[in-house]
């Protein structure tokens, strides 16, 4: 389980009210953030409590910041066998009894990692939390790295890797990158690459990478769940206390990428009946004093994209925008299309309509509005409560921000979306694959 | 982003549908309807506790049934509209039409006749809307802010009762939908998934294809549309279901304002459709795909339908939960060994027909032993020890920490409503839970030996391409596919 997207919180807009009036009011936002608490443990470890009384689920998540971004290369699967072969067993839990207590109390628990930072996290009901949350603290305490499960951890990776190459959808992305990260670049590791590293990785790099990760210095903790603050802050210190800190630890640096020389365009053949194009550019990162208009723009850019080349034009079943905000941030327009050299020319027309037309303030209101939706919509479960504050804790040190997203949403005006379409709408790498039939490389030439 | 995704081939299993809270329904509504009687073919089933339910259920003159889940968890609502339609009540001719008729729901209606309007009251309210069309269900659903409730129900009425079934609109709606049906066939399953389909249901195979086939799709026009209308998406067939944070009595009324006058078509009864034959012999087919990189192999078996017979299906749910058991000997021996990387039986819930999948996935040269292996796993199922009273008591807690979880998101557990409204009925859903914590082991060998052992089955395999042809394994599936495939889409 890993909770990495900046998602919602719940009961966050008592009232979503008439036009200019703000998305969420200020009352319920500070209701929210009086739910919210972030203790210390007497290691410095970080505990963001965030009560929630009528719901009988605990989850509890252990974030670390290591991730894809700082592995070496060559080693770059480390952490993608590492965070999984951390909850097959412990020096204080076999397999077997392992086994044996997540199906008596019919735990949800494991560890998985992403590119900024990774997490083991567990999901139990509050009667439980007692004898569940030993086995988590073992798991990220003292995990064991047997060869066995290193073994079955890693045939199931490369499989997962193989079955990514299978599905066109998701292998787009992997062509992209060809074009967009310099193979040096802490945020890619290839199939290809992953395919060869992981047969490699044995228990004595688990064991060094795990040392690396087990530092105060780079966890934090996130419960969400109607228990009280103090028995958490108990639990913790007894489960977690005793991490020691590294205390010269910094975090990694992240750069853009440096892509210039590239080529803009990655096509691979593929006898399929239709093509998946995937155009990826800079983003601002999640810290950026942007990045909320940034998202917006995106919700907007996904609609045009949607009406412009699906509803109005019937050219396409899926298409549409995302960016990607983490260290750094990129965007994507994502499309799948028969007809590549009619749909490119759509997007082209909307690229240049969002940088030169400015749109009426009273449609951006309308924007926000179901981009507050489904953004909050997916605030229902305490994984994403978790995921939202543990976000807002990496990357700003602070749980606000999280709470504080309607308020800067209700900040952004028509001018903000137009700039940052002619600022960030640029610099374009283009992945392909598809039939040969049906690719030609001037189509893209006009992209920015 | 607003991509209608069309879950063809993810059908419910109901194993994990089966962990929904019963909460306190707090009082009925005064304009609450009594609970529909159960049907026939259920009344095997005691008769549900609403009191004890977490939904009310209310139905209008016109036979539209109203289903509200109220919640303030969060300050939005969910609308679903549900109907007891899809492939199981197409035509050969209409075969996928239900399907692009779902797309053509999200266009323009009376109320809003330009897409650019329709599009525009979409963001105006907030929605973020979706829909789905699989075998036995069509779904349309959206999320708003709940102060936006009441335009949303309206706005779903407009949809259903008055969408456009405009000819210039359909033409752009079928190269959507063919588009659709391209991204489907772009993934190295599709194949043998409708191999399987046709070699399991012969002629009838349409019944189990939301998709239709590309022919049908090009040859749908307004009328076909309108037939399906008639036939399935009219208030006697279906049920507004509403979770969110409201107040159910203002919702009843809002139900009868926008809905109350929608009309059946004049003496309305459900399409009937040809039922399914047997499976009679057992039949096996390997085949081959070079983008493919894993191998899989599924042996389907004929399994209980839920309205036939019910007491069968709850234990076809609790044996998936105990295979899927980690301390469970055929977790030990197919996943944790690492033989596999996945191995299951699943059941699917379903009315018309009974699937039972046994199945994995798996490095290519583990294919054919694997195949062989599961199989010579069935009849050990008769056997006590297979499962231990640690196993049966904590797939027991599963079922009741799942329920506390599933029930813990209004705007997914309502759709998860829809389903057991749709598909085996309210009746079976309040029972459920149980049913399924009463069972015994006697129960489950019962069920083996009635639908498992020495009964015919259908095997499919996948494998990559140049793999296979290194370990020797043949292509049994490509001239079969090549002709069968080709009679079907003809």
């Amino acid at each position: 389980m890993k909770f990495t997207l900046l998602t919602s919180f719940t009961m966050w807009f008592s009232s979503i009210l008439s036009y200019g009036a703000p998305l969420v009011s200020e009352e319920t936002i500070s209701r929210q953030k009086a739910a919210t608490t972030v203790q210390r443990l007497s290691n410095g470890i970080p505990v963001i409590i965030r009560n929630e009384p009528s719901s009988r689920i605990a989850l509890i998540s252990i974030q670390f910041d290591y991730g894809l971004k700082d592995a070496k290369l060559g080693k770059k699967s480390i952490p993608t066998v590492l965070f999984p072969v951390m909850s097959r067993a412990t020096k204080s839990y076999s397999k077997e009894e392992m086994n044996r207590l997540q199906e008596k109390f019919a735990l949800s628990m494991g560890c998985s990692s992403a590119v900024d930072n990774s997490s083991c996290a567990m999901e139990t009901v509050d009667t439980y939390w007692d004898s569940t949350l030993p086995l988590l603290g073992s798991v990220v305490r003292e995990p064991l790295f047997d060869p066995s499960d290193i073994k079955l951890i890693a045939d199931r990776s490369i499989a997962q890797a193989k079955k990514l190459q299978s599905d066109p959808e998701d292998y787009v992305n992997e062509i992209a990158n060809r074009v967009y990260y310099e193979s040096s670049h802490p945020y890619t590791n290839s199939v290809a690459d992953q395919i060869k590293e992981i047969p490699t990785i044995g228990p004595l790099e688990l064991s060094k990478a795990h040392k690396e990760i087990l530092d105060a210095s780079r966890i934090s903790i996130i419960v969400v769940s109607n228990l009280d603050s103090k028995k958490i802050i108990k639990d913790m210190e007894a489960q977690f206390g005793s991490i020691e800190a590294n205390v010269g630890y910094s975090r990694t640096q992240i750069n853009y990428p440096a892509n210039q020389d590239l080529g803009k365009l990655a096509f691979e053949v593929r006898d399929i009946p239709t093509s998946y194009i995937r155009i990826k550019f800079p983003n601002p990162s999640s810290t950026d004093k942007d990045a909320i208009a940034t998202k917006l723009l995106f919700d907007i850019l996904a609609e045009e994209m949607h009406t412009e080349i699906r509803t109005k034009r019937g050219l396409s079943y899926a298409a549409h925008a995302m960016t990607s905000q983490l260290t750094i941030g990129h965007g994507a327009l994502i499309v799948s299309t028969p007809k590549p050299k009619e749909v490119v020319p759509v997007i082209l027309a909307i690229i240049k309509k969002i940088q030169t037309k400015p749109i009426p303030q009273a449609q951006i209101d309308e924007y926000k509005k179901g981009f507050a939706t489904a953004f909050f919509a997916r605030g229902e479960t305490h994984g994403s409560v978790a995921g939202a504050l543990s976000n807002s804790f990496y990357y700003f040190n602070s749980t606000n921000p999280a709470y504080d997203f309607p308020k800067l949403l209700d900040q952004v005006k028509s001018k903000d979306v137009m700039r940052l379409a002619k600022e960030h709408l640029k610099d374009m790498k283009v992945g392909i694959i598809g039939p040969q039939n049906q690719f030609d490389q001037d189509t893209f030439k006009g992209l920015p | 982003m607003k991509i209608p995704m069309t879950d063809f081939f993810a059908f419910k299993a109901s194993f994990l549908l089966a962990s929904l809270t019963f909460l306190n329904s707090g009082s009925a509504s005064a304009n609450q309807h009594p609970k529909t009687a159960p049907k026939a073919a259920e009344s095997s089933s005691s008769e549900p506790k609403l009191e004890d339910s977490n939904y009310q259920l209310h139905r209008l003159d016109n036979g539209l049934e109203i289903v509200t889940v109220p919640s303030s968890k969060v300050p939005l609502a969910t609308c679903v509209l549900v109907f007891k339609a899809g492939a199981m009540t197409e035509t050969p001719e209409t075969n996928g039409l239900t399907h692009l008729w779902e797309h053509m729901f999200f266009k323009g209606n009376a109320r809003l006749p330009k897409q650019e309007d329709f599009v525009r009251r979409v963001r105006q309210l907030g929605i973020s809307y979706n829909g789905d069309t699989s075998p036995e269900m069509v779904r349309y659903y959206f999320t708003l802010p709940s102060v936006h409730l009441e335009e949303g129900m309206q706005f779903m009425a407009d949809a259903i009762r008055t969408a456009k079934l405009d000819k210039k609109e359909l033409e752009k709606e079928r190269i959507v939908v063919l588009n659709e049906y391209e991204r489907n066939a772009s993934d190295p399953g599709f194949e043998s998934r409708t191999l399987r389909r046709i070699m399991r249901y012969g002629d009838l195979a349409y019944l189990r294809d939301p998709l239709g086939t590309k022919k049908t799709i090009l040859s749908a026009n307004v009328k076909h549309l309108e037939t399906i209308k008639n036939d399935v998406f009219v208030p006697a067939n279906g049920a507004l279901m509403i979770s969110g944070d409201f107040k159910t009595d203002k919702v009843l009324a809002l139900a009868k304002k926008y809905f109350a006058s929608w009309k059946n078509p004049k003496d309305w009864k459900a399409p009937v459709r040809p039922k399914f034959t047997p499976m009679t012999e057992s039949k096996e087919v390997i085949s081959t795909h070079k983008s493919f990189e894993n191998a899989s192999i599924t042996h389907s078996f004929a399994g209980p339908l839920v309205g036939e017979n019910p007491e069968d299906t709850y234990a076809a749910d609790f044996l998936s939960g105990l295979l899927n058991h980690r301390q469970n000997q055929f977790y030990k021996k197919f996943v944790e060994s690492g033989l596999t990387y996945g191995a299951h039986c699943s059941y699917y819930t379903q009315g018309k027909a009974g699937e039972i999948y046994l199945s994995a996935e798996m490095a290519p040269q583990n294919m054919m032993a694997v195949k062989d292996q599961l199989l010579a796993e069935i009849p050990k199922w008769l056997e006590e020890s297979y499962f231990t009273k640690e196993q049966f008591e904590d797939v027991r807690t599963g079922i009741e920490i799942s329920r506390i979880k599933e029930t813990a998101t209004p705007s997914a557990y309502i759709k998860e409503l829809a389903f057991w409204w749709a598909i085996p009925s309210f009746t079976y859903y309040d029972t459920y839970n149980d049913k399924l914590k009463n069972l015994t082991f006697k129960d489950i060998k019962a069920y083996v030996e009635k639908w498992l052992i020495n009964k015919p089955r259908l095997t499919t395999g996948l494998v990559n391409q140049a793999e296979a042809t290194k370990l020797g394994i043949k292509d049994t599936g490509a001239e079969l596919a090549d002709k069968m495939l080709k009679a079907y889409r003809e």
